[in-house]
């Protein structure tokens, strides 16, 4: 996050001082195109005034001493020339002997654009001292006047105009100056016009600024001749101004202006931070600056820096949402592998059985649950009834995820087929550890908890294999220190053997349970489990097991679970009362269960070994023959002892089949020449003492007899 | 049900320790292989410690039978109980096998 935030900061610096940089540029090529086309304007009138002046000299010249044909010329000079607001002629005094002492002929225009003519007659000396005239006629050459205001330029006239004066001696036919031929240039008119260029930036770019561009002029020292605050025209003084403030830099451009150059230059204006283009006027020692306030330069860049860093902002967001999208559709394909393995792994575990009594026998009850910590975890349980024998382990392999789960799933295959041979919980111990001994590169192990439980005697034989010790109606099994499976290849284990009381029960789990953790990170403890399996031995199996998971789940209170889970717990209710009644799926998988009956059928009867071995046998070859050919589901075995004389009924939902007719096989072919099949009603007919068959309501039923030797 | 193979004086024993039966016979099978990859030595099936024998194991030792008489080498039987030897007489299989230790 840190790294983004820098690298933000960084390329919005970069593009604040990239626009700033581009937005003075573009300015000043803006502002310095306005003053050139204001020089220009200027420079333009100027010399309108000049050319039209000199043009008429040679005219009046010729014409100065008829005062009539002059003002003919002075009203065709104006009407020629609309730039020129006043145009005359001052004679010298007395030009014109025993008329008045000073002549001044004009032609004119009013704010209307009406021309007057007239002329001024007086002996009152109202030019004569005026510097213009004085400079004109002691000079001797054409030349600008001051910037100055009239009042009343024409007579009757109102009007205050600001105005510079273009003066030209006029000669007699001596070459004497006698007279100044002036025209007038209303400086109004330019103002305006330098006005109205700025007027149409304002519009475009200076929208909303608090301050805006405008230009001023200014004679040679400084005063101006033209500023949108009218007051300081012709009063103020801008070298003075720039003069008073302590900076030093504006001083620098008093200096540059004086000496008629031309720049730009960033100064404090009235208080605005400004920059100010500037430029001599030719023909006069002026100077016309245009002063751009800073805001309104870098004005429309802000509004630009930030339209690019909000485009670079939604940039950054839609590269996130896409890396996001990217991101999560790669581990979707990770999470639904997970949660197919999630299902694999608890297919593989056999279900609870719910039941009560559990269908595999009537004298037992037992349930489990296993909880991963993620999708796949490495703990396990598993148990199978073989034999009369219950054979059940726990298991917790060192590790978590997917790596824990292979080797689960490994270590439940071993244990399924191994307790499927193996009659010693320390036998299957061993040979699980050889396998997984073998090729374990990665050196994981797996704490273990094997027992086998007659479920006749009770006797629990078991194996504990670096497993939490189990508990016993709430108090702690002994067992022996032997290693986890899978550490060492050559390690032997050892068994030990306990007698349960009927209606124990006995609680198996993982660590996952004892050192669950709460939000402040204490476990839930193996004395708090003990105990509480010690006050609750009177339940089923299934509400032991349920109790803990309840209790778990308190006591995490929302902490997520650290370790997987697993508990199993069985309850022996004693030793099995004798049935005569039995009930088999058809098959080969049930057939095991056969045998376990017969031998308590056959000694309720009293059949000595070998009668018990001859009954086992028709009765094998029976039911053999139904889950071989007869596509039944059931197969239900009944069976009743009377007068040394023991009654079995086998009964199916096969197909029609009736073994009592005897088999097609010849006894006196040898085996290996015979047709397969039919050895097995050979054997039933050869071992029992009588059959019988019948067919009632789609079933099968076949009654054996045999009479107590 | 287990079997342990070993050989002995040039041939090859399989003692059978348990109950044959139908639930045996898929394991029988298998712990049984190496006998039918050995082409060169006679087969004992020691029945000493078979305790119970149905047609489905019978079915399995007479694939033995056939296996030796292939290879022109014998069968041979030996230690049956007697309800064991009940149901091999009664089978014929007597006739099949050699037998020794009567």
């Amino acid at each position: 996050m840190a790294v983004v935030l820098v690298m933000i900061a960084f390329i919005t610096s970069i593009v604040y001082f990239t626009v700033r940089k581009y937005m003075l540029e573009e300015s000043q090529e803006r502002y310095e195109g306005i003053l050139r086309r204001d020089h220009e304007e200027f420079r333009r009138r100027l010399s309108d005034v000049m050319v039209a002046t000199k043009n008429n000299l040679y005219n009046i010249e010729q014409d100065i001493d008829e005062p009539e044909k002059i003002t003919a010329h002075l009203e065709r000079i104006l009407r020629l020339n609309p730039t020129i607001l006043t145009c005359g002629v001052v004679y010298k005094p007395d030009y014109f002997p025993g008329k008045a002492r000073c002549l001044e002929l004009y032609a004119s225009r009013d704010s209307a654009g009406v021309m007057h003519i007239g002329k001024v007659e007086n002996d009152h000396d109202i030019y004569l001292d005026r510097d213009w005239f004085k400079h004109g006629m002691e000079q001797d050459t054409a030349d600008w006047s001051e910037v100055y205001f009239e009042d009343n330029l024409i007579p009757n006239v109102s009007g205050r105009r600001q105005l510079a004066t273009y003066s030209v001696p006029v000669h007699n036919k001596q070459g004497r100056p006698v007279a100044l031929l002036g025209s007038d240039l209303t400086l109004e008119f330019l103002r305006y016009e330098i006005m109205d260029d700025l007027k149409e930036l304002h519009k475009e770019y200076e929208k909303g600024c608090k301050h805006h561009s405008y230009n001023f002029v200014i004679d040679h020292k400084g005063t101006y001749i033209i500023h949108p605050d009218e007051a300081r025209i012709q009063n103020t003084n801008f070298f003075e101004e720039c003069k008073r403030t302590a900076i030093t830099d504006d001083d620098h451009l008093v200096n540059s202006m004086m000496k008629g150059e031309r720049g730009s230059e960033m100064v404090d204006i009235d208080g605005v931070p400004s920059w100010i283009y500037y430029r001599p006027v030719k023909h006069m020692n002026w100077v016309i600056a245009i002063v751009v306030p800073e805001e309104v330069i870098f004005y429309n860049g802000r509004t630009l820096s930030t339209v690019i860093l909000l485009v670079m902002l939604i940039g950054l967001v839609a590269i996130w949402l896409i890396c996001r999208h990217m991101i999560r559709k790669t581990t979707a394909y990770i999470e639904r592998d997970l949660s197919i393995a999630h299902g694999i792994q608890m297919a593989m575990l056999p279900k609870p059985l719910t039941a009560n009594p559990s269908p595999l026998a009537s004298n037992f009850d037992l349930y489990a649950s296993l909880t991963p910590a993620r999708e796949v975890g490495g703990d396990l349980y598993d148990y199978l009834v073989r034999d009369g024998r219950l054979f059940f382990c726990v298991g917790d392999v060192s590790g978590k995820g997917v790596p824990a789960a292979l080797v689960m799933a490994v270590t439940r295959s071993l244990f399924h087929s191994i307790a499927t041979g193996e009659q010693a919980p320390e036998h299957i111990a061993f040979r699980i550890n050889r396998a997984i001994c073998d090729g374990n590169e990665a050196g994981m192990f797996v704490t273990m908890f094997i027992g086998v439980l007659d479920l006749q005697t009770g006797i629990l034989d078991y194996c504990n294999a670096g497993h939490e010790a189990p508990l016993i109606s709430g108090k702690l099994l002994p067992v022996k220190r032997n290693l986890p499976v899978g550490a060492l290849s050559d390690w032997i284990f050892e068994g030990q053997q306990i007698q349960l009381q009927p209606n124990d029960i006995l609680f198996l789990y993982t660590d996952g349970l004892t050192e669950a953790k709460n939000r402040s990170g204490q476990q839930l403890g193996r004395r708090y489990v003990t105990q509480l399996a010690g006050e609750h031995t009177d339940g089923t199996a299934q509400q032991l097991v349920e109790l803990m998971e309840n209790e778990v789940h308190r006591h995490a209170g929302g902490a997520s679970q650290s370790d997987d889970i697993t508990l199993l717990a069985i309850k022996w209710t004693g030793a099995q009362p004798p049935t005569n009644h039995l009930s088999l799926r058809a098959s080969m998988d049930d057939i095991g269960r056969l045998q376990p009956f017969i031998e308590q059928v056959a000694a309720q009867a009293g059949f000595d070994s070998k009668e018990m071995k001859r009954l086992r046998l028709a009765v094998e070859e029976a039911v053999a023959n139904v889950i071989n050919y007869g596509q039944a589901t059931t197969i239900t075995l009944q069976a009743e002892i009377a007068d040394g004389t023991l009654q079995m009924t086998i009964d199916d939902d096969g197909q029609p089949f009736d073994p009592t007719q005897g088999s097609t096989t010849d006894l006196s072919v040898p085996p290996d020449q015979r047709p397969s099949g039919g050895m097995g009603i050979i054997l039933l007919h050869t071992m029992t003492d009588a059959l019988s068959y019948q067919r009632t309501d789609g079933h099968n039923i076949l009654t054996i007899r045999k009479v107590k030797k | 049900m287990e079997i342990t193979l070993n050989e002995k004086d040039g041939r090859l024993v399989a003692a059978i320790v348990g109950d044959l039966d139908n639930a045996a016979s898929s394991d029988a099978e298998r712990l049984l292989k190496p006998v039918f990859e050995r082409t060169d030595c006679d087969i004992v099936i020691d029945c000493t410690e078979l305790n119970y024998i149905s047609s489905s194991g019978l079915r399995i030792l007479l694939n033995v039978f056939k296996h030796t008489r292939a290879n022109g080498r014998a069968a041979i039987l030996k230690g049956m109980n007697e309800e064991v030897e009940e149901v091999f007489e009664l089978s014929g299989f007597l006739q099949l096998f050699k037998v020794e230790g009567r």
